[in-house]
């Protein structure tokens, strides 16, 4: 479920390591619960205060390890668009991307030599759109295990976001039993922490578990050595 | 009445299904890449099926026990492989 090797990194930091991705992890959540905390200004209008604090916790989860497309693959093959008169269309840039479009191979150095020559002599430089049914891969996007790991995750993710629902509406049932005021930016705030963790809580998981990608057990790392 | 250890050992066997993929990439000379290309999975995947962390579908199996033109149970197996040097030295010795 972690991106392809050249994408393992973050803030030119080596994110293949399990212990590192651990760290990140654990530090992009403990900034979370800061950010709602130091933008909680109730002074202001509401509308702003609410924009401000799911502006600043998006921008924050885009520049953390757990941003959409980065060290985590995406959940979702890419889509494609639907141009009127052209139908479903993809753009294609580079050449590892017109091989994949065109032969189904992973990037331009994995196609054979008869289509490496191929997609020499048809290659046009820059973001080029091309009919979507005509894109061929052999591989999925995600694998078997991927799909399972992905399910998985976002089980995961659907149980921890109904214990904190739950332990919220408990919380709030004491609130009025003693008749403690609740503020409606309070509750806005929660919902807004739940779309957060609804939306990271997956990708964290996937940081959290998955081992490093040059493991090898035992023995095996001497044939890996080996001079393949 | 059986030991608690041996259901344990049943029970880890049936879910872990050992296999030889990586003796038999190396032998072939296919680095993980090229496996992956070839039976159509990640190739982070095929480092996950070598380690034992995941256990494939029948489909992948097969896919993978026709790369290497071997029937499925010499890739796959649910009880843990004999280490191939000692396989070939009671070959030899049987064949002495």
């Amino acid at each position: 479920m972690l991106a392809d090797e050249p994408k393992l990194h973050w803030c030119w930091i080596d994110m293949r390591p399990r212990q590192r991705r651990r760290v990140a992890v654990v530090f992009t959540y403990a900034f979370l619960l800061i950010v709602p905390i130091a933008m909680s200004d109730y002074s202001s209008h509401p509308g702003w205060a609410i924009a401000g604090l799911i502006a600043g916790m998006e921008t924050f989860v885009w520049l953390s390890v757990m941003r959409r497309n980065g060290i985590v693959k995406r959940f979702e093959p890419k889509s494609s668009m639907r141009i009127k008169g052209m139908g479903d269309v993809v753009f294609v840039e580079g050449l590892d991307q017109w091989a994949q479009y065109f032969y189904g191979a992973p990037n331009f150095d994995a196609a054979s030599p008869a289509q490496q020559d191929e997609l020499l002599s048809r290659f046009k430089p820059g973001k080029r759109l091309f009919p979507a049914k005509r894109a061929v891969s052999d591989t999925p996007w995600l694998d078997e295990r991927e799909l399972k790991e992905r399910d998985s995750a976002e089980r995961w993710t659907a149980r921890q976001v109904m214990v904190v629902l739950y332990a919220c509406a408990g919380i709030y049932t004491s609130w009025a039993i003693n008749q403690r005021p609740v503020h409606p930016l309070e509750v806005a705030t929660v919902f807004v922490m739940c779309g957060v963790a609804l939306q990271t809580l997956p990708r964290a998981r996937v940081l959290w578990t998955e081992s490093d990608p040059r493991d090898m057990p035992g023995e095996l790392a001497l044939i890996e050595q080996a001079d393949i | 009445m059986q030991s608690l250890d041996y259901y344990i050992n049943i029970t880890y066997n049936f879910m872990m299904l050992h296999n030889r993929i990586a003796v038999l990439r190396s032998e072939r000379r296919l680095s993980r890449a090229d496996l992956a290309v070839a039976v159509g999975v990640n190739v982070q995947t095929i480092g996950f099926l070598e380690r034992g962390d995941h256990s494939p579908s029948l489909e992948l199996a097969f896919r993978i026990a026709g790369v290497f033109k071997l029937p499925i149970e010499a890739v796959f197996s649910p009880e843990p492989f004999r280490l191939l040097s000692e396989q070939v030295y009671e070959m030899q010795r049987r064949e002495a």
